[in-house]
């Protein structure tokens, strides 16, 4: 266990108990009946077991418990009269707290399974059809160019066999790049898995291209600890912010554009800002595609379940802001911090 | 039939390349295809009877592959000239052809320029490699190859299979497939899974 490990788990009892705290303090004020005072507890500590690690989790609900049989107990029964109901009711209280969390961390792993299924569905689709492509369409064509070449090799020399000759040449093109295609089906868009690493150099790229009209440069800021992210979902959000940034450097005429990646517990947010020449309002609204894309990025963001927000002002810039659930972008990873007791780390070899 | 015909097999799973290359044969003085396979089984069969004095040998076939008949023949008849076509460049692919006993290799997208003058090389003792081909095979020549069963897990991997699933088919643990996939990773330089499968395909270690 790492030093911020338990400066975390410190962190989130220190909440914890404030939140009981503060629940106590209104129960007191407004003379709640133990029975409410511990619904309320109830629910701040399931959410406690919810948010933070194990150790946090039971130390929070024991002093829950703690609270309910020393003060809150005794406040409206006669210190003589030891209850001993009180006892069966503090253990009904912890059994209840953990059922609810336990439900509740199932249906979020469900989710994340059927998240992950579909990534590797899309995944083997994707080879299907590269497979498909290969062994019929390109391998065809590849005979018919001998064909060609057969009847090229009939004609007398002149212009018609030249002619043919130009247009074989410009086929053997076609198909190279048909063939680059196909592999580029099943592989990844980036060559690196860092996120950041591999917008920088996108920045860096439509930078130097088509320099005439534009000088400026990305600005990248990248907050808290980055995540691994599945593949596929790594490589729609780097085509929608790609899209984003073709945008911003080749039809704003902006002079800044900066772009931020915030990895949070509960969301992955990714933020493309520019001061350009913004989009049309109509063609905003309309989704109305003509070079901006923005249909393309929409149906990424809603295949991937993420939230995509486009502002724009003529004259003011665009901002183009793009959430995905923390339970969606890290699917695999282990979502919970603080201690960790018999979860083990993940690596890069687990799938993603 | 004269003798200083090149007598030719053609051996390829597609009808319409396998018809492409008689036609361009068909126009040349000193060139004759005697027999058509389109897998590496009829090819051994072919070989057989005819003897013909060079292979044409696709390598992706159904039955018996490419590399598998190159071998068989070889065995038999270590005379045999053979030139490898396939659509791709990867080294590894490359160098089962030419240890299995290829002596030449050619791209799908080259055959309409090169096809013939090929033939003739080799027909002649040479051997023949595209340049590119060969840069290729330099740049990864002190690589560590990957084992048989990494490339089975990698050939999983790359039909969208979970480390849990690779384990039930190779009845093996998870966590000896973890172990595989680690292996997999740094001896192929990848980030992750989907870029071991990129590079698996590109070095043609594994097929589409």
């Amino acid at each position: 266990m790492d030093h911020s490990g338990v400066v975390k788990s410190a962190e989130q009892f220190g909440l914890g108990v404030a939140g009981l705290v503060l629940i106590t303090f209104a129960a007191v004020r407004l003379g709640l009946q133990p029975g409410a005072v511990s619904l309320l507890y109830l629910i701040a500590v399931v959410f406690v077991s919810l948010r933070a690690g194990l150790v946090s989790s039971i130390a929070v609900s024991l002093v829950a418990v703690f609270l309910l049989q020393y003060y809150f107990v005794p406040l409206f029964s006669p210190p003589a009269s030891k209850n001993p109901l009180a006892i069966v009711a503090s253990l009904a209280f912890l059994v209840t707290a953990w059922v609810i969390s336990a439900m509740v961390s199932r249906v979020r792993k469900m989710t994340e399974a059927q998240v992950t299924l579909r990534f590797e569905e899309r995944l083997a689709e994707r080879t299907r059809i590269a497979r498909e492509l290969h062994d019929t369409l390109l391998q065809s064509f590849q005979g018919l160019m001998l064909h060609f070449q057969a009847a090229s090799d009939m004609l007398p020399p002149g212009p018609a066999k030249d002619a043919l000759e130009e247009a074989l040449d410009h086929a053997d093109q076609a198909i190279l790049e048909g063939r680059n295609a196909i592999q580029n089906l099943r592989s990844s868009t980036t060559v690196t898995n860092d996120l950041a690493e591999a917008i920088a150099a996108l920045g860096e790229e439509l930078c130097g291209r088509d320099g005439s009209s534009n000088s400026a440069k990305l600005r990248l800021a990248v907050e808290g600890k980055p995540h691994e992210l599945h593949p596929i979902l790594r490589d729609d959000i780097y085509r929608i912010v790609r899209e984003a940034l073709r945008n911003a450097f080749c039809h704003a005429q902006a002079s800044k554009i900066e772009a931020e990646i915030t990895y949070s517990e509960r969301l992955l947010r990714l933020r493309i800002r520019d001061n350009g020449t913004g989009i049309d309002p109509n063609v905003l609204d309309a989704g109305r595609d003509g070079h901006w894309g923005l249909q393309g990025m929409r149906e990424r963001a809603q295949q991937i379940g993420a939230q995509l927000e486009i502002w724009s002002q003529a004259g003011a810039g665009t901002e183009v802001d793009l959430s995905i659930p923390g339970s969606v972008a890290y699917a695999l990873p282990s979502r919970r911090s603080g201690f960790r007791l018999f979860g083990k780390r993940k690596e890069a070899v687990d799938e993603h | 039939m004269s003798t200083r015909h090149i007598r030719v097999l053609a051996v390829d799973d597609h009808s319409l390349l396998r018809d492409g290359i008689a036609k361009l044969l068909a126009a040349q003085p000193d060139m004759e295809l005697i027999a058509e396979a389109s897998n590496g089984r009829e090819a051994i069969e072919q070989f057989r009877i005819h003897k013909p004095d060079v292979i044409l040998m696709d390598l992706q076939m159904p039955e018996v592959n490419g590399v598998d008949a190159i071998v068989a023949i070889c065995g038999e008849f270590p005379r045999a000239r053979i030139i490898v076509l396939t659509t791709y460049t990867g080294d590894v692919q490359v160098l089962r052809a030419l240890k299995a006993g290829a002596r030449g290799y050619l791209l799908k997208n080259l055959l309409r320029k090169e096809l013939l003058d090929t033939i003739r090389l080799v027909h002649a003792g040479q051997k023949r490699i595209p340049p590119d081909v060969a840069t290729e095979l330099a740049e990864h020549a002190t690589d560590e190859s990957l084992s048989e069963r990494e490339i089975e897990v990698l050939r999983l991997i790359s039909g969208g299979n979970a480390n849990k699933e690779i384990g039930a088919r190779l009845s093996i643990t998870e966590e000896t497939v973890k172990g595989h996939v680690k292996n997999i990773l740094s001896k192929l330089g990848a980030n992750d899974r989907t870029h071991a499968v990129t590079l698996g395909l590109k070095r043609g270690i594994i097929e589409l």
